[in-house]
């Protein structure tokens, strides 16, 4: 399901497996429209697989929200699950979880490949991580 | 949903070549896997091509289900060799970290069955 606000947003529901791939689909399409080149594609798209993965598996699925950022020029991304929250996220990002298929892995990933990357989870909750890109500098609209 | 898979596993010559479709949730790059596997059992060949140029986003899981594969087969007898990764999914892959494992990286088809031609193990 998608919906688009007044603002120009895009929300994606992440309820099942195939909703990963649509997700970091409809992440590669807006960062495109926004300017983004191929490799900045590719790096959001993959950084969108792997949180929306999280939200599916640790959170019990969850939502997505794409957005052309205000105050610079970019895209944001909000993905918000509902789940059970990560009571310590260094120890998430930090070794013990990050073996192969380890949550950390994956998180510690996708904050590489985006320019800010804000994680916060509360036990009960649920867990939000907030990204964003920014375009290339001397980029104009 | 259920999805219509693209996914091809082909014989060529002595060795397989496998082609995941462009969008493979995770599910179906499991299925994969072990239908590459179960195949590279039956067709007895000695060589794996593992095609990556419909592949946009290789993120952890997929990276590791890849490395998987190759050392499976490394493991029943086969070598793996890799064509067609995109140069922004490999960027993305360096710039996360993720490796795949014990695959042999060519440039194209014709390099990769050269390569896997030298490497036939038992002559």
């Amino acid at each position: 399901m998608k919906t688009f606000s007044d603002e120009g947003s895009l929300q994606v529901e992440i309820q099942e497996e195939f909703d990963i791939i649509s997700a970091r689909a409809r992440a590669r399409v807006f960062a495109e429209a926004l300017g983004f080149g191929i490799v900045d594609q590719t790096r959001i798209a993959t950084a969108v697989s792997e949180i929306a993965r999280n939200a599916l598996i640790h959170g019990e699925g969850g939502k997505m929200i794409l957005r052309a950022s205000k105050d610079k020029k970019g895209l944001e991304i909000v993905i918000v699950d509902e789940g059970p929250g990560v009571p310590d996220i260094d120890r998430v990002m930090g070794h013990e979880y990050s073996k192969p298929g380890g949550l950390g892995l994956g998180l510690a990933g996708a904050k590489r490949l985006m320019d800010e990357f804000y994680f916060e989870s509360k036990p009960g909750v649920g867990t939000k991580v907030t990204m964003r890109k920014w375009l290339p500098s001397g980029f104009r609209w | 949903m259920e999805e219509v898979s693209r996914s091809s596993i082909l014989k060529i010559e002595d060795f397989l070549l496998a082609t995941p479709q462009e969008a493979m949730h995770d599910i179906a790059a499991i299925r994969f896997r072990d239908d590459i596997l179960r195949r590279l059992k039956d067709t007895k060949v000695n060589g794996l091509i593992i095609d990556l140029s419909g592949v946009d986003v290789v993120d952890s899981f997929m990276g590791r289900t890849i490395g998987e594969i190759a050392n499976s087969a490394n493991l029943i007898g086969a070598e793996v060799a890799m064509i067609g990764l995109r140069t922004d999914v490999a960027i993305t892959m360096v710039e996360m970290g993720i490796s795949l494992g014990n695959v042999y990286p060519l440039l194209n088809l014709d390099l990769a069955l050269k390569f896997l031609r030298n490497q036939r193990r038992g002559g």
